[in-house]
C-alpha cells in the first residue's frame, strides 16, 4: 500500500531523513518508535507532502510521486490518498463539531449535505461525541478534540491514515479515550496505518510491526515481539531500556 | 465668560447638515480602502513577484508621510505636473488621497489576521485534501474576518476623524462649516464646540455598533476565542 524509495529531506544543510526505504502491506499496522528530533513526524509529513522531500520517491495506493519533480496537481491528487491526524489536533476553529466532520466530503469528494450529514452521525456515534455535533472546538477538552481530528480523517474512508503523536498534547488521563479509538480503527483491518508514538504499551498492542528511527534513519523493523523482547541493535536495547522504565 | 451657549446651539443643526458631507467622505473612502487593502494584502501573502516589491515602496511613503502632506500634493502639486489631474475636485482628491493613506495601514491589520489563524488548521485543511484555495476560503478568511472586524472599526474612525482635513482642500464638510460660521461671527469657540461634539457623538455611535457586532459575532462563533 505504502512504498518508501531512498527518501531524504533537508532543511538547508541540515539532513533530517537519510536515505529511507520502507514498503507497508495493505491493512498493517505500523508504529514509528524513537527519540524525539530524529525525523519520525518529518517522514509521516513527507508521505501526504506537507513536506516536500529533498529525494526519493513514494508511492501510496499505485499512486507515485518523485520528490525532483512534483507539480501543484500532482500534490493534491497524492493528500487525497491518505488523512493526517496531528499531534495538536488543528481542528477548523470557525466550525463546529460536525462541520469540521462534513467539509471535506462537501467541499474536496462533492457529497451533498443531506448524505455527508448522515455520514457523519454514523462517526460521531463511533468516536461518541454525538451530544456535542453542535459545539465549537473551543468548548471540548483536547481529548474530545483529538477524537474528532480522528472522526474528520475517518469520514473520508481515505486507505491510509497518518496519525503523527497523537497523544503527545493530552493530559494523561485523556490518552485513554484516544487510544481506544485508534484502537478500535486498527481492529477493522481495512485501513492501513502509520502511527509515530511515544505511548510503547500501546504500540506493542496495536501494532503489526515497530519501525525503530534514529538520526534520521530506520534503524531497526520488527514485530512488536521481536522488538520489545529481543531487539537486534544495541541502540533499540539502549531505547527500550530509557523508555520503558 | 464671554461664552454664548445659544448661539452654539443655534449652530449645531446649520454646521450638522455638513455631516453627510464628512460621512460621506468616510465611507466612500473605507469602501475603496477596504478594496484596495485586500488586493495588495493578498499580493504581499502571496509574494507575488514585481508587484510585492512596488507594494512595499508604495506602504513605506504613505505611512512615512503626513495625510495633510499627501492631499495637498495630490490635489494642488499634481495637477501642475499632469493635465489629467487639473479637473479633479477637493472631493475627488480627499477620496484619493485618505484611501492610499488608510489602506497603507489596514493592510498591515489585515495580514495581521491573515497571519493569525494557526497554520495547524491550513495544514489540517491541506491534509484532508483542500486546495490553497479552498483552505483559504472555508478556514483562513472566516476566522481572519473576525479577527480583522474590530480593527476595521478603528479605521473606520479614523477615517471619519481624518475627513476633517479634506477642508483644507476646498470640501464642505463639519469643519469648513464650522470655519466658516466662526470667521463670520467670531464666535470660533461655539462653532468649534459644535464640531467637536458632532465628531465626537459620530465616533461613539461607530463604537457602539462595533461593540455590538463584536458580541454578536462571538455569539455565532460560539467560543471560538475560548481557551481552555
Amino acid at each position: 500500500m505504502i512504498r518508501i524509495e531512498n527518501l531524504s529531506k533537508s532543511y538547508g544543510k541540515l539532513p533530517v531523513l537519510k536515505n529511507i526505504d520502507l514498503d507497508i502491506a495493505a491493512g498493517e499496522t505500523v508504529a514509528v518508535v524513537g527519540p524525539s528530533g530524529t525525523g519520525k513526524s518529518t517522514l509521516l509529513r513527507c508521505l501526504n507532502l506537507l513536506e516536500t522531500p529533498t529525494e526519493g520517491r513514494v508511492t501510496i495506493d499505485g499512486l507515485s510521486v518523485d520528490a525532483c519533480h512534483l507539480t501543484q496537481k500532482e500534490i493534491y491528487a497524492f493528500r487525497r490518498k491518505s488523512t493526517m491526524i496531528f499531534q495538536d489536533f488543528c481542528l477548523f476553529n470557525n466550525k463546529t463539531v460536525q462541520q469540521n466532520i462534513t467539509l471535506a466530503m462537501q467541499v474536496v469528494q462533492k457529497i451533498n449535505k443531506e448524505q455527508a450529514e448522515g455520514e457523519a452521525e454514523e462517526i460521531l456515534q463511533q468516536i461518541g461525541l454525538l451530544e456535542k455535533r453542535n459545539n465549537y472546538p473551543g468548548t471540548l477538552s483536547g481529548g474530545q478534540q483529538q477524537r474528532v481530528a480522528i472522526g474528520r480523517a475517518m469520514v473520508l474512508k481515505s486507505k491510509v491514515m497518518l496519525f503523527d503523536e497523537p497523544t503527545s498534547a493530552l493530559d494523561p488521563c485523556l490518552v485513554g479515550e484516544v487510544l481506544s479509538v485508534i484502537k478500535s480503527i486498527t481492529q477493522k483491518h481495512n485501513t492501513t496505518i502509520v502511527i509515530v508514538t511515544h505511548e510503547m504499551q500501546f504500540a506493542r498492542d496495536v501494532a503489526d510491526r515497530i519501525v525503530y528511527m534514529d538520526e534520521g534513519r530506520i534503524v531497526e523493523t520488527a514485530s512488536p515481539e521481536v522488538f520489545f523482547t529481543n531487539p537486534a541493535e544495541q541502540r533499540t536495547r539502549e531505547f527500550l531500556q530509557y523508555y520503558m522504565n | 465668560m464671554r461664552f454664548s451657549l445659544e448661539y452654539a446651539v443655534s449652530r449645531l443643526p446649520l454646521i450638522l447638515k455638513y455631516a453627510g458631507m464628512s460621512m460621506n467622505i468616510a465611507v466612500v473612502s473605507m469602501f475603496f480602502t477596504v478594496i484596495f487593502s485586500l488586493v495588495i494584502t493578498i499580493v504581499r501573502y502571496y509574494k507575488i513577484k514585481g508587484f510585492h516589491q512596488i507594494v512595499n515602496v508604495y506602504i513605506d511613503i504613505f505611512r512615512g508621510t503626513p495625510l495633510l502632506v499627501q492631499l495637498f500634493f495630490i490635489y494642488f502639486g499634481l495637477p501642475q505636473i499632469s493635465p489629467a489631474f487639473v479637473s479633479m475636485t477637493g472631493y475627488q482628491a480627499a477620496i484619493i488621497g485618505m484611501t492610499l493613506n488608510a489602506a497603507a495601514y489596514m493592510t498591515e491589520d489585515m495580514r495581521g489576521a491573515l497571519e493569525s489563524v494557526p497554520k495547524g488548521q491550513i495544514e489540517a485543511g491541506l491534509s484532508v485534501g483542500m486546495t490553497n484555495l479552498q483552505v483559504m476560503r472555508h478556514i483562513i478568511v472566516p476566522q481572519a474576518t473576525r479577527v480583522a472586524l474590530p480593527v476595521l472599526g478603528n479605521e473606520f474612525i479614523s477615517l471619519v476623524k481624518n475627513s476633517s482635513m479634506a477642508f483644507t482642500i476646498g470640501v464642505r464638510d463639519i469643519m469648513a462649516e464650522a470655519t466658516l460660521l466662526g470667521n463670520s461671527s467670531a464666535k470660533f469657540f461655539e462653532c468649534y464646540l459644535d464640531a467637536f461634539i458632532i465628531y465626537f457623538v459620530i465616533s461613539k455611535i461607530i463604537t457602539i455598533f462595533q461593540k455590538y457586532l463584536e458580541k454578536k459575532l462571538n455569539l455565532i462563533g460560539g467560543g471560538l476565542y475560548d481557551s481552555h
